[in-house]
């Protein structure tokens, strides 16, 4: 794998521009409370377009993803990741931390699908999100799921329109940071990248 | 509907999700209102298990699970299980994934992340029906 090509920085230029949906965090929910014990807020209108494969790989350890496709004509993945400090909170409880991340996941790139669908028509491929975590009872499974995605995604960084998000998880009187992070693709480049 | 709300029939209810803080938060909130847990599981087969030796009135599915999905799930106990009503729940609400849901055997489908009045609420029709289907 061409290591330069993985690390550089991307800019977005062109790929989704071309299509109608330009705006997918339109799409984002601002905020979410689940069941008054997590709030899930997001922190400011400004995307960070400009995302490294390292970041991608290395910045959070924990990353939750769902796929999905739009309209036959954009490919995209949605990742939901931890930020360390969120993990270390658990104190090695790592079930019940992959278990509330999996759910704000799942609510967060939910919300997200479902919004999106509404203002676009009907979505293609949605796949059922994953949780990947090293440390998991599926370790090798789970890391072997997480460096197909980062290979893949790392393959064609370049044509990928990228977009960051930042949310604040309060749970427990405990503030953590988490990313959700849209990447998004023009399908008719696409070969083997999704679904995963 | 407050926090306070007790329910005047109760019904027996198992929570099927495979995050145990939903299926936990679910069940606190039945509780308070009355209703009796049966059980939690996280997957078809706990499911089974619970139905094997319990009747329930009512299982609250998450319809994204592992292996078995809670839509295929919902229309394994329709087709084999007698008066169970089902109230689906998830984070994603698209339209096809509601009327599958509605096909599959489901009397309600609620989108995550919702408020505990909306499950309530929706938890006591189900409820009204159960006791007219016991008086008929």
């Amino acid at each position: 794998m061409d290591k330069d090509r993985l690390t550089k920085k991307y800019s977005s230029t062109t790929a989704i521009d071309n299509f109608p949906i330009s705006r997918l965090n339109d799409f984002l929910p601002d905020s979410l409370d689940l069941y008054n014990s997590i709030s899930v807020t997001r922190n400011s209108n400004t995307l960070d377009t400009e995302i490294t494969f390292e970041q991608l790989e290395t910045y959070f350890e924990y990353c939750y993803s769902g796929v999905f496709s739009i309209a036959g004509e954009i490919s995209g993945n949605a990742f939901v990741q931890a930020a360390p400090e969120m993990y270390n909170h658990f104190e090695g409880e790592l079930d019940e931390f992959q278990d509330i991340l999996a759910e704000i996941g799942n609510v967060l790139i939910g919300n997200f699908l479902t919004n999106l669908e509404k203002n676009s028509g009907p979505l293609g491929i949605v796949k059922a999100p994953m949780v990947f975590a090293p440390h998991s009872k599926s370790t090798i499974k789970m890391a072997t799921r997480k460096n197909r995605i980062l290979s893949l995604i790392g393959k064609v960084f370049d044509q990928h329109k990228c977009e960051k998000i930042e949310y604040t998880v309060t749970f427990k009187n405990k503030k953590f940071l988490i990313h959700l992070i849209l990447l998004t693709s023009q399908m008719s480049y696409q070969d083997d990248r999704f679904p995963i | 509907m407050s926090e306070l709300f007790k329910t005047e029939h109760p019904l027996k209810i198992i929570i099927v999700d495979d995050s145990e803080f939903s299926r936990h938060s679910i069940s606190s909130i039945l509780e308070a209102a009355g209703h009796d847990i049966l059980g939690e599981a996280a997957n078809a087969e706990q499911t089974l298990e619970i139905l094997s030796s319990r009747k329930a009135d009512l299982i609250i599915l998450d319809v994204v699970m592992p292996d078995v999905t809670g839509l295929e799930l919902a229309k394994h106990i329709n087709d084999n299980f007698d008066n169970i009503y089902i109230i689906m729940i998830s984070s994603l609400a698209q339209e096809h994934i509601i009327l599958e849901a509605i096909s599959a055997g489901a009397s309600d489908f609620i989108q995550k992340p919702f408020k505990q009045s909306d499950l309530i609420i929706s938890v006591e029709k189900i409820s009204s029906q159960v006791k007219e289907d016991k008086n008929i």
